[in-house]
Parts: C-alpha cells; structure tokens; sequence
C-alpha cells in the first residue's frame, strides 16, 4: 500500500466514522456571524467570536439543537459598514437561520435594510440607542441600550454618591451623543440638574480645555461617555486638573487598554457595564469553568467573553420555538421570556426588542487597576 | 470666568499648538526640498509614538535609547520610502509623489494595526510627579519637555541650515532646484536627507507627545490635519512659520472651547485658516513666495 492509498483509506475511514454519528442523519442549523476581525474594532470582535465559537462546542457536544448540530458561518465586517451590508447579504443567501453582529452600532444601522430584505433576525452587539427605534423587527439587541446605562449611571451617582447634580464629558460621535440625549431626558426626570456638559471630538488626543470649562462649572459627579483612546487620556487630563468630584464611566471606558492607559488615574473611577469581573453570577458558572480550564483559575470573564455565549445561546432557544422553522425565527425571539444567561436575564416581545433590561447592568470601581464589582441592577 | 481659567486655557492652547507646531516642522522640511505635501508624515509621528511604547513598555528599554532608536529607526524609514518610491519616480508630477506618499501612509497604519493592536499604547511622562501650579492653573511637566525639545529641534534646524555646508545645500534646493543643480547640488542627495531628516523629527515629536496624548495606530492622519493646518496657518516653506501656526492653532482651539459649545473646536479652528489664508494666501509670516531670495528661517 503506497502513501497516497493510505491517506485515501484515511480519509474514507474519517468519513465513515462521521456517518456513523447518528447526529449527521440530520441536516446542520447554520447560524451566520458578522462581525469585526480585522480594522479598529477587532479587540472587541475577535474575543466575541472566540465566545461564540465555544458556546457553538457546548451546544453541540450536548447534542445540538432537535438532533441538529449547529454550523457557524463566520465573517469578517473589517469594521466597516459597508462590508456588514455585503456579509448580511451573503450571509442570507446562505440560508442562516439567524445572524450573530455586528459590534459596531454604525454597521448595524447600514445593514439594517439588507437584514430586513432577508426576514431573519439579527443579535446585534450594540448600546447605541437608536438600532432597535427604526422600526425593523428583525433587529434584536444583545447587549444593554445606553437608555438603561445612563439610567443606571444617574441613579448611581444620587442615590450612592449623593451626588446634588451631575457635570457630563462625552464624545461626539453617535455612542456619546445618543447617551447625552438620554442622560438629559432621564436627569431631568429624576429632578438631577446638569451643571454643564462638554463635547469632545471621538479621537481627540487633549482635553484639559473641556475639563477646565466643566470643573468650572463644580459637579458633584461627574459622568464620561465615550470609548477609545480618547477616554484614557480624559481620565488623566481630569486627575491632572485636580479634579475630584467621583467619575462615572460609560461601557467602552470599562476597557483594560483604557484603564491601563489612565493609570493612577483610572483609580476609583466608576463604570457602567454588565459583568463584574471578580465575581461570577449563576448565569455564568458553566462559561466561567471552560474559560478558567483554557486559561487558568485567575482568569475574570470580560463582557466579550459573555454576550457571544449568550447571543448563540439565543438564537438556539429562538430555533425550538419556531420548531426548526426558518421562516419563524423572528417570532421564535420574540417568545424569549426570563432566560437567564452569563450577561444577564433576556426577555423579548413584538414590542421590546431590548433583551436586556437595567436589573442587568452592573456598577464596578477600578481598584488596583482593576475592576471590582459595586452594584448589580437598579 | 475667574483668571486661572483663563489661564488654565492658555497652558492647553499652548500645550496642544506646541504638538502641531512639532508636527508641522517635519511637512516643511518634505516641502522645501521636493515641492511635496507627504502625507506619510502623520504616520511617522504615530510610528514615533509606537515604537517607543513598545521600546520601553515591552522590551523595558531605558527611555534615553528608546528615543534614540525611535528616532533612528523612523528616519531610517524616511530614507526607504525616498529609495524605494519617491526616487523613481523623480520625474513624475508633483501629485505622483503625493499619491506615492498616501499610499505609503496607508500602508504604515495597516501594518501597524496588524502588529500592535487597534488598543491604545502609552508610556508614562519624562519626569515623574504632580504637574506646576501657575496662577492657579495646571502645567504637565510632558509640555515642558514638549516645548522645550521641540524648541531646542528648531534652534538646531536653524544652525544646520543657516550654519553648515549641507544645510545650505539643502537650502538652495529649496530656494530654486534647477539652479541648484546647475550649482553642481546633488538634489536626489538633498531629497534623500529631507526624507530622513523629516523621519527622526516626526519620531521625535511623536515620543514626545505620546505620554500627552496615547499613540494609536490611526492617529497619523488626525495629526497630520492639524500640523498640515499649522504649517498653512503660518506659511508653508518656513520653519518658523509651523511655530507660530501651530501655537496660534492651539490658542484658538482653547479659545473656541472657552467662548462657544466644546464640539465646535475643530471646525472654529479650521475656519480660522480658511480665513487667514483667504486674506493672507501666503500665511501669517508669508510663505517660500515671499521668501524666495532672502531666507528660509
């Protein structure tokens, strides 16, 4: 027998031993996964995928969905909108039974017409306010709207730090503006004056000029809504100016880059996101075990580590209730009621496209450069 | 609005126009010699910046050779993409050369991203402690370093090319090439230098900057806006003139922040250039047109 046939009756003995699985009789659920690997968001797609992919084992070593393994079909947006569209479309055409992204709320917001075309629904990573008001039913939100967070943040800082009113620092782009909105509307309801705000551009490399215009204006506390470089370098250039007034973060400063890039002064800072690395909830146990197994007992569950578990953990439970019925996926979501997962409890109806609500978001204060669990719902 | 904030604006002006002016020298020196705007020199600063971050924080190299290598390195670099672009095309247009140089900063910043990360990089001040009080108002001790190296870039820029054979060379290139050339200059030579020369002075500024302002691997085109509007802002073909651009810059920003709702800074300031050169085509100091037969500093 030469090489060539061993590897020949290798291979037909591979292939003989998949068949024998009795799962193979039965056709695979594909489930489609956009989101960014490579470009400027690929720090945050990279790990959700890695999280994706490990619920995808778990799913499957368990049997898989009715008899039906479950197939990811994985694909790189590159952190552009325009490249979500065409993955969306492909993605479709694909027949996936649902699509797990984007990660950036601008990409959501382009491929929200393509998704639409296609009548499956989308598990989109996003705190962006407005992605689930633009009236398409096929968007579903896996992550906590910046209505809940600032909502938390504002009640936080009366009800915790009683703080008498609040300064605001956030970003131009569409994640602080958005915020900024629903941080007036939710400040105004909760009768906490805003003693002044300012608006840095997304990017900016100072912003002592805009710290100096707030201090002046002497917040009790102060709320900093951005993500990126930008948010590191406000935290120092706060600290720098003397200020001392507590500071509560927005989700993308609860970063590691961003609270190692802040240093000293990321000490004691707030943030508003939804897991609390030192502690494990009950919807985490079985996730937090196989990443401790793969990366030892000191490793803490980041927030990516948990929203891809529970986005493919979503779509599975919207797969039984359309009974394996593609062109029920949409309704199959909307029955989710209380499924306690590792980022927190979904629940969507045809109204409420919001999965999360603020009983999930977590406080947590850097502590030695770390982030340690405050407060767990409002 | 009490004195120390007054103050307080003027130090970040300052502080901010300082890194402008920084970055705006290097587009000069690239300008002087081949009539070209490189786009690439954002990208030599971000480089600067990255480097030393990985120099200090990953291979725990003492901050004195971090910068020495950074700046080697970049301007090393700079002498590459004259050797391995600009040079063969010598002959093309003016915009070749610009597409040459974006096209080379596009690359940078990809190749960056792919090694170092979309995450930003840091490493901590010079000199270690609380920042002055002056007037009650606060003063990074990284300005001053800022202020003072870049200072010190220009007084040495100043005698190299007021003072030494080569920088008057470089010079009379600048002034008119082709009589340069008809002098018996080597003006590939001159080119070749002003590449690398435009290289270390982008690295320094950026080891400079970065403990002000993080180094991000998509940071080069922000920058070089605002030393390209700088060195507008002042007059393009003069040293000087991405001092005083860049300060000036800095100082409106600060202002427009004061004055009127924060989000407009970047706006006020480029409108303020718009302005400037719609009255004064030439800058505020006059640019090369003006300077053609008396001098370049």
């Amino acid at each position: 027998m030469n090489g060539s046939a061993v590897l020949r009756s290798l291979v037909v003995a591979g292939s003989l031993l998949c068949l024998g699985s009795p799962l193979h009789a039965q056709e695979t659920y594909k489930v489609g996964v956009s989101e960014p690997l490579s470009g400027g968001a690929s720090s945050l797609g990279i790990p959700v995928v890695d999280s994706v992919k490990i619920a995808a084992d778990a799913i499957n070593a368990k049997g898989g969905v009715n008899g039906h393994q479950i197939e990811l079909v994985i694909r790189d947006d590159q952190s552009k909108p325009d490249i979500a569209v065409q993955n969306f479309r492909r993605l479709a055409e694909e027949g996936v039974y649902a699509i797990i992204g984007p990660n950036q709320g601008s990409n959501m917001l382009a491929a929200s017409a393509a998704l639409q075309q296609a009548k499956i629904p989308a598990c989109s990573f996003n705190n962006t306010i407005s992605i689930t008001k633009l009236g398409n039913p096929y968007i579903f939100r896996c992550q906590t709207s910046d209505a809940d967070n600032t909502k938390a943040a504002l009640t936080f800082a009366r009800d915790k730090l009683k703080a008498a009113n609040v300064g605001i620092l956030y970003t131009s782009d569409a994640y602080g503006s958005d915020a900024y909105a629903a941080l007036q509307v939710e400040a105004k309801a909760m009768g906490l004056p805003i003693t002044g705000a300012e608006k840095v551009n997304y990017g900016a490399t100072d912003t002592t000029a805009e710290w100096t215009k707030l201090l002046a204006t002497k917040p009790a506390a102060i709320i900093l809504w951005g993500s990126g470089s930008t948010m590191s370098i406000a935290l120092r250039n706060g600290s720098q100016l003397g200020n001392t007034a507590p500071i509560i973060g927005s989700q993308g400063t609860a970063a590691a880059a961003i609270i190692k890039g802040a240093g000293a002064a990321a000490e004691g800072v707030y943030m508003v996101t939804l897991t609390a690395p030192d502690q494990v909830t009950a919807g985490q146990t079985d996730l937090a075990k196989i990443y401790k197994d793969k990366n030892g007992d000191d490793y803490q569950l980041t927030i990516y580590d948990t929203i891809g578990w529970d986005a493919l953990h979503l779509v599975v439970k919207a797969i039984e209730n359309a009974k394996g019925d593609r062109n029920a996926m949409r309704e199959g979501f909307e029955q989710i009621s209380k499924y306690e997962l590792a980022a927190g409890t979904y629940t969507y109806t045809a109204d409420n496209h919001e999965g999360l609500g603020v009983d999930s978001v977590w406080i947590v204060q850097v502590r030695d450069g770390r982030m340690v669990g405050v407060q767990h719902g409002f | 609005m009490d004195s120390a904030q007054l103050v307080q604006f003027a130090i970040s002006g300052l502080t901010v126009g300082a890194i402008y002016a920084l970055v705006g020298l290097g587009f000069n020196l690239i300008f002087n010699a081949t009539d070209v705007i490189n786009f690439a020199q954002g990208e030599f600063v971000m480089l600067g910046g990255v480097l030393a971050c990985i120099a200090i924080g990953e291979w725990h190299w003492p901050l004195w050779l971090a910068i020495i290598a950074t700046v080697a390195a970049v301007g090393a670099l700079g002498a590459l993409i004259d050797f391995g672009a600009v040079s063969r095309v010598r002959n093309g247009s003016v915009m070749t050369i610009v597409m040459i140089t974006l096209g080379v900063s596009v690359v940078l910043k990809t190749a960056t991203l792919l090694w170092v990360g979309p995450n930003p990089l840091y490493f901590d001040p010079f000199t270690a402690g609380p920042p002055l009080r002056v007037f009650g108002a606060v003063v990074q001790l990284q300005a001053l370093w800022v202020i003072g190296i870049g200072g010190l870039a220009m007084a040495g820029l100043g005698i190299f090319f007021s003072r030494s054979a080569l920088g008057r060379e470089m010079l009379a290139c600048a002034i008119d090439r082709e009589a340069a050339s008809l002098m018996g200059i080597d003006v590939r030579k001159m080119v070749r230098i002003s590449f690398i020369l435009s290289g270390a002075l982008g690295a320094l500024a950026g080891v400079l900057i970065t403990p002000l302002t993080n180094a991000t691997y998509d940071q080069g085109f922000t920058l070089a806006l605002k030393g390209f509007a700088a060195s507008a802002l002042g007059g393009f073909g003069r040293s000087s003139s991405a001092i005083v651009g860049g300060l000036a810059l800095g100082l409106i920003e600060a202002a427009s922040v004061a004055v009127l709702p924060s989000g407009w800074k970047d706006s006020v300031a480029l409108i303020v250039l718009i302005l400037v050169l719609m009255i004064k085509p030439s800058g505020l100091l006059g640019g090369r047109a003006e300077r053609r037969h008396t001098q370049a500093m």
